[in-house]
C-alpha cells in the first residue's frame, strides 16, 4: 500500500499542548512523493514538536500524523528503510568511532551492508576519518555523520531539522547537492531550517509555521512570484523618477537603492519602460523583472502570523 | 531480533566506557586488601573467629574461600550497589542528556524494546560486579591463602569443608546477585524520571539507605520484612551448619518483586512518554 501512496507526510488537525500551551494546534500539512520540503518558522514557533511527532518522539494530543498513508504511533517509526532523521543536531556516543556509531544505529533498521555505511561516509565527506572516536569530531563534522546516520540504510523520507547547522560554506554546499541528488533519485525531503536562502536554492515547495499554526504552504515558485514589477538601475535616479512618475504606463515606483528603482507598471511592457527613459536622456545600465526573496516573504508572513494570532508556539 | 540487536548495543556502550571499569577496579582494590590483611594478619584473624585458643580446629582457616565470603558484607551493603547504580542511574538519563535517545528512538525500534535492552543490560552489569567480586576474590585468594575450609561464626561455630563452602558461596552470590539486580532495577526506573545520571543514582542509593534506616526503626517493624535493605544480607543463612532453605523463599520473592516491578513500570512510563531531549 505505501509503494502506491504519492502523500509521503500529512498531518490532518494534529495539535500537541503542553499543559495550557499549544505548541502546534491543527497544524494540516500534506507533503508529497517527490518533493523537498522547508518548514520554516521563528524559534518556538512549532517546527521541532511537529518533527518530533512526525518521527513518533511526541504523541498528538489530538489529530493525526501519517507518513505513506500509516499512522505514526509511539512504537517506533514505521518498518526499515522507511524515514531516516536527524533531530536536533547530532548526538553520538562519543567514545565510538563514527563508523561505530553509524554501523550500531543502522543496523537497528535492518540489515546494513558495509559499502552502505561507506557510500554515507563518503556522501558527508567523511571516510577517511570514520575510525576516529567521534569525540574528536569537530561539531560540523558530527553534523555530517548526523546526516550520512539519517542516509543509511536509504529512506524514502528525509526528514532533516537543521540540517546546515554548524556547517562552514563549503559544507552547505555539498549538504545542497546531496539534497538534491537524492530528490533526484525520487527521495522525499522534509527539512527545517533557518537559512532561507539555502531554502529557496533547493526546496520546491515551503511551508511557514508561526505560533504552532502552519500559516501558508506551497511551491517556492509561488510564493515567490513577480507581483509585476520591474528593477531598473540607471545612471541618473533622481532624473528617471522625474520622467517615470509621468510616464502613463507607471502605477507605482519606489526607490530601492542608490541608483535603482522598482517599478510598477500597469502593462507589462518592459520595453516601453526602457525606451521612456532612454528617449529622456536617462541612462539604462540594467532592466530586470523584479522578484521577491524567500526571506522577504518569509519575514512578511511571519511578521503577519505573529501579529494575528499569539496563542501557542513555545516548546516545552 | 531487535531486542537482541538492542541490548548487543546497551552492552557495547556500557562497557565501550572507560568509567563503567572504574568499579571492577575499586572491587579489585578492596579484595587485595583484604587478602593482604588475611595473609598478613592470618593467625590472629583466625583466633579472632574463634575467640579463643581453647578451640581445637583441624584444616586452613583462613583461605581463598574465606575471602569470598567475608568479602561480601562490606562490598555488597553500600559499595557494590552503589557501583550498580551509578551505571544503571546513567542507563536512561545519559541517553537523554546526550541526546542520543532521540537518535536511537528516530529508528524503526519499538519502545518495550529499548526500554527491555536497557533493563536487561543494568541486570547484566550488576551480575558481572556480583560475579567478579566472589571470582576474584577466590582467584587472588587461592593464588595468596591457598586452599583451606571457610570457619563462620553465624549460629555457632561452623567449619564448612572446602567442597560445601564453594557451594554455598555459589548460592549466596546468585543470592547477591539477585539483590544487586534489584539495585540496578530501582536506579535504572529513576534514571527515567530524572534528567541527571547522578540524580537517579543518588535517589537509588538514598532509596536504600533510608530503607535500612527505616528498617533499624523499632516502630516500622510491620515493614522490614518488605524493605529491600532487610532481604540485601539474608544470604548470611547459607553459611549455617544447617540451611533452611525454605526460609530463603521470602527474600528471594521479596527481591525478585523489586526486580520486577520497577523494570515493569518503567517499560510503561516509557512506552508513553514524549521525547524532548
Amino acid at each position: 500500500m505505501g509503494e502506491l501512496m504519492s502523500e509521503a507526510v500529512a498531518l490532518a488537525g494534529a495539535s500537541k499542548r503542553y499543559g495550557a500551551t499549544w505548541a502546534v494546534r491543527d497544524l494540516d500539512l500534506s507533503v508529497e512523493s517527490g518533493w523537498i520540503y522547508g518548514f520554516l518558522g521563528p524559534n518556538g514557533a512549532g517546527k521541532s514538536t511537529t518533527i518530533r511527532m512526525l518521527l513518533g518522539l511526541m504523541q498528538p494530543t489530538s489529530g493525526a500524523v501519517r507518513i505513506w498513508g500509516e499512522q505514526v504511533g509511539r512504537d517506533g517509526i514505521l518498518g526499515d528503510g522507511v524515514v531516516g532523521a536527524l533531530v536536533e543536531g547530532p548526538a553520538f556516543y562519543e567514545y565510538f568511532s563514527g563508523y561505530r556509531n553509524l554501523a550500531m544505529l543502522a543496523g537497528l533498521s535492518g540489515r546494513v551492508r558495509p559499502d552502505e555505511l561507506e557510500w554515507a561516509l563518503r556522501k558527508v565527506k567523511l571516510w577517511g576519518r570514520h575510525s576516529d572516536k567521534v569525540g574528536t569530531y569537530s561539531h560540523g563534522m558530527r553534523q555530517r555523520l548526523a546526516i550520512a546516520q539519517a542516509l543509511v540504510p536509504k529512506p524514502r523520507l528525509l526528514v532533516l531539522d537543521e540540517p546546515a547547522q554548524g556547517l562552514d560554506p563549503q559544507g552547505l554546499a555539498e549538504v545542497r547537492d546531496l539534497l538534491v541528488e537524492l530528490a533526484d533519485e525520487g527521495m522525499t525531503v522534509f527539512l527545517s531550517s533557518h537559512l532561507l536562502h539555502e531554502v529557496e536554492q533547493i526546496c520546491s515547495h515551503v511551508g511557514v509555521i508561526v505560533d504552532g499554526s502552519l500559516i501558508t504552504s506551497g511551491r517556492v515558485c509561488d510564493l515567490l512570484a513577480s507581483d509585476g514589477a520591474y528593477e531598473v538601475r540607471v545612471s541618473d535616479i533622481g532624473g528617471a523618477e522625474t520622467v517615470l512618475r509621468e510616464m502613463r504606463l507607471v502605477r507605482e515606483l519606489r526607490r530601492t537603492g542608490e541608483d535603482t528603482v522598482a517599478v510598477w507598471l500597469h502593462e507589462d511592457k518592459p520595453e516601453a519602460l526602457n525606451a521612456g527613459l532612454v528617449q529622456a536622456g536617462i541612462g539604462v545600465q540594467g532592466l530586470r523583472e523584479k522578484r521577491a526573496e524567500l526571506e522577504e516573504v518569509y519575514l512578511q508572513m511571519a511578521g503577519a502570523g505573529a501579529g494575528e494570532d499569539s496563542q501557542g508556539g513555545e516548546g516545552p | 531480533m531487535k531486542l537482541w540487536l538492542l541490548l548487543r548495543g546497551e552492552l557495547s556502550k556500557l562497557f565501550g566506557q572507560k568509567g563503567t571499569y572504574v568499579g571492577y577496579g575499586v572491587l579489585a582494590v578492596l579484595v587485595g586488601f583484604v587478602v593482604w590483611f588475611m595473609w598478613r594478619h592470618g593467625p590472629p584473624f583466625a583466633r579472632s573467629m574463634t575467640r579463643s585458643d581453647d578451640f581445637i580446629v583441624a584444616g586452613k582457616l583462613v583461605s581463598w574461600v574465606s575471602v569470598a565470603r567475608y568479602i561480601m558484607e562490606p562490598a555488597l551493603l553500600v559499595l557494590v550497589p552503589l557501583l550498580v547504580a551509578t551505571v544503571s542511574g546513567g542507563l536512561f538519563a545519559g541517553e537523554m542528556v546526550r541526546g542520543t535517545m532521540r537518535t536511537l528512538l528516530c529508528r524503526p525500534v519499538r519502545r518495550v524494546s529499548v526500554a527491555t535492552a536497557k533493563y536487561l543490560a543494568g541486570w547484566i552489569h550488576a551480575i558481572s560486579l556480583t560475579a567478579f567480586l566472589g571470582l576474584f576474590g577466590l582467584c587472588l585468594g587461592l593464588a595468596v591463602l591457598g586452599r583451606g575450609e571457610l570457619v563462620t561464626m553465624r549460629g555457632g561455630l561452623t567449619v564448612l569443608s572446602e567442597q560445601v563452602a564453594l557451594l554455598r558461596l555459589t548460592e549466596a552470590y546468585l543470592m547477591a546477585a539477585l539483590a544487586m539486580c534489584a539495585m540496578a532495577s530501582l536506579a535504572t526506573l529513576f534514571s527515567q524520571l530524572v534528567e541527571n545520571p547522578l540524580t537517579a543514582m543518588a535517589l537509588a542509593v538514598g532509596f536504600l539507605l533510608v530503607s535500612a534506616t527505616v528498617g533499624a526503626l523499632p516502630y516500622f517493624d510491620w515493614l522490614k520484612p518488605y524493605l529491600l535493605s532487610t532481604q540485601m544480607d539474608d544470604y548470611t543463612g547459607l553459611f549455617h551448619a544447617q540451611v533452611a532453605f525454605g526460609d530463603l523463599s521470602w527474600p528471594l520473592g521479596c527481591m525478585a518483586v523489586y526486580a520486577v516491578v520497577p523494570f515493569v513500570v518503567g517499560i510503561i512510563i516509557f512506552r508513553y512518554r514524549d521525547i524532548t531531549c
